[in-house]
């Protein structure tokens, strides 16, 4: 029951955007993907969404090939917030929350729409916003009406038993510092309380370390190193990834792993 | 508590929802508007008289009109507003159906090129059909102008959409442009046409590059069906093309089967818009006005806007032709140049719009 990327490739013309990647994707479990810029992250979460079928190496959900999946099935299983989403058309913030329902149309009540529809917006922090019009919001709004959405396509219906799976490609860009914080731990509560299996483009170790129990590296289209936070995240490896200085330093009150990085 | 709960929930969904209340009140302003239509022109027929002789067929009441009215109502008027509410019908609808598939307000069969297309496939089965296409009118018949305009609108419509495209979204820069392209090369060919067109064939090209619903009768009834038939499928997809709003991608993610409904989307429209110039020629405009009126008055969710532009698009045409018709009595004017004698300044009006809001 995972979400499962065997010897992964995926090559555009003559350049190799990811190489042999094998990783799966745990129900309960919040993944970080780490890695320098042009590293293949973004890549590799098209791959595991299905929007981009590898050159070589298979990709499966319950062992069942990506490509096999029906678009209708898939989108019950796995919700996708992207990066940037542009509509020029008036939709109202609400309305772009509910098309996250769009796969349950026939599954799920009104009512129980609305109150998943409701609760996506609590957790986004968006319910003040909800009648205004999209294209108007600002950029971090936006971005926070698309974790919504993707959180209403994740709650699914209450008698499924399937495990979820959300893909979130750098869900903290372009937010505050407090937002940030709220879609971490969005996501992370996710995993912990609905077995969903998350996994997140990160960029700031700090918060990789406060929020998720797996981290991937990846580097030049690579995957490094994959496994427990504490484990992955080593001072010298990521000094050599990033390159750039990294230490790490226990902190006391929280338990959790801090670092400082310089030039 | 439970119950307040409820009541709640109701008020809010309600807020939420689309406009679908405003769906029939359109519908009794289209009543309205044919019945008024109907009545006006040479002879004019008071709508409450014709509006009683329709009744009459379902022997609810007794019709008052003189058999030489009846003849001019059923004859001469109802096919003509027939073939009107068809063809708004399918413009309004290609008109919405294009602006979701581009995700670009101002896409439009006209401006870019999708009804030039078909006109150009039209005009050069009129003139040359006889020396170059003779097999294939032979073929086809009575359906050989719609399905030249349909492989016109097609090889428009897949052209402006592949060239148009950067990374998913269309660009609205190269998307006009395109339509100017197409629309001048277009023109250049009905002009060489013209010059070597015969005196019966002049007057059928003036008649399709400037739309006229003076052909309404017989030889339109396939390309009324098949309007109609285009737009019953455009009107299933409105669910999934709110989803295309948000992007290819997003759609893709959220279940639906993108090719595919692409592909519909895209034959269902130029079907349409083809159909359209096939019956009555260039009618600009409708396409653009109508779904913006409808997102005007009842927001942006396709499956409000679609059945909305096709009834505001039909009740534009309605309009249009009842001037077309009475401005210039005795004669009477191409529907086409008042259509677009209307839509330039709204065509204006929503550029100034777009450009205040990038500037904002």
């Amino acid at each position: 029951m995972t979400l499962s990327v065997k010897d992964v490739s995926v090559v555009i013309g003559a350049t190799t955007l990811l190489q042999n990647v094998t990783l799966d994707l745990i129900p309960g479990q919040f993944l970080g993907i780490l890695g320098p810029n042009g590293a293949g992250k973004s890549t590799f979460l098209k791959v595991l969404s299905g929007e981009l079928s590898p050159s070589h190496g298979t990709v499966t959900l319950d062992g069942i090939p990506l490509k096999v999946w029906k678009d209708e099935a898939l989108a019950r299983r796995r919700a996708v917030m992207p990066q940037a989403s542009q509509l020029a058309f008036p939709f109202s913030a609400r309305a772009v929350v509910a098309m996250g329902r769009w796969p349950y149309e026939t599954l799920s009540s009104s009512f129980q729409n609305h109150r998943v529809i409701e609760r996506a917006m609590a957790i986004a922090d968006i319910r003040h916003l909800g009648k205004r019009s999209y294209p108007v919001l600002s950029g971090g709004e936006k971005q926070r009406v698309q974790l919504a959405r993707a959180l209403a396509q994740s709650f699914g219906t209450e008698d499924e038993t399937d495990s979820k799976y959300l893909l979130l490609d750098e869900p903290t860009a372009g937010l505050d510092i407090a937002h940030q914080h709220a879609v971490l731990k969005a996501a992370r509560d996710q995993s912990k309380n609905y077995g969903t299996a998350s996994m997140a483009v990160l960029h700031d170790l700090n918060q990789a370390a406060l929020y998720c129990d797996q981290v991937a590296l990846i580097s030049n289209g690579r995957l490094v190193a994959s496994g427990a936070t504490a484990e992955v995240m080593e001072p010298a490896r990521l000094s050599r990834i990033f390159g750039c200085t990294i230490k790490r330093q226990a902190q006391q009150v929280k338990e959790a792993l801090s670092f400082t990085s310089s030039l | 508590m439970a119950y307040l709960s409820l009541a709640k929930i109701r008020r809010r969904k309600k807020r939420d929802g689309a406009s679908y209340w405003l769906l029939p009140l359109l519908l009794v302003v289209l009543f309205i508007a044919i019945l008024l239509s109907l009545g006006i022109g040479g002879v004019s027929i008071p709508p409450l008289a014709s509006a009683g002789h329709f009744l009459s067929y379902l022997g609810l009441t007794h019709s008052d009109l003189q058999p030489q009215e009846i003849l001019i109502l059923e004859a001469v008027r109802l096919p003509r507003t027939a073939l009107g509410l068809a063809i708004g019908m399918a413009l309004g609808l290609s008109g919405a159906v294009m602006q979701s598939l581009f995700r670009n307000p101002l896409a439009d069969p006209g401006l870019i090129g999708v009804s030039s297309g078909a006109a150009l496939a039209v005009v050069c089965v009129i003139v040359l059909g006889d020396s170059l296409f003779a097999s294939f009118l032979e073929a086809t018949s009575s359906y050989s102008l719609p399905l030249a305009a349909f492989a016109g609108s097609l090889a428009t419509t897949a052209l402006v959409y592949n060239l148009a495209r950067r990374q998913g979204a269309t660009d609205v820069a190269v998307m006009l442009l395109m339509g100017i392209a197409v629309n001048a090369i277009v023109g250049s060919f009905i002009g060489l046409l013209t010059y070597i067109a015969d005196d019966s064939e002049l007057r059928s090209l003036t008649f399709w590059s400037m739309g006229s619903l003076s052909g309404a009768g017989e030889a339109t009834w396939p390309s009324i069906g098949i309007m109609l038939f285009a737009s019953l499928l455009l009107l299933r997809l409105s669910g999934p093309l709110n989803l295309f709003l948000l992007g290819e991608t997003e759609a893709k993610h959220l279940g639906v089967a993108t090719e595919g409904i692409k592909r519909q989307a895209a034959l269902a429209a130029a079907c349409a818009t083809g159909a359209a110039v096939a019956a009555a020629g260039m009618i600009g405009f409708i396409g653009l006005i109508a779904p913006h009126l409808a997102r005007l008055i009842g927001g942006a969710d396709n499956r409000f806007v679609l059945p909305a532009a096709a009834l505001i698009g039909a009740l534009l045409i309605i309009l249009a032709d009842t001037i077309a018709r009475i401005v210039v009595l005795p004669a009477e004017l191409p529907i086409g140049l008042v259509t677009s004698f209307i839509g330039g300044p709204f065509f204006f009006a929503l550029l100034f719009r777009e450009f205040r809001k990038r500037r904002a």
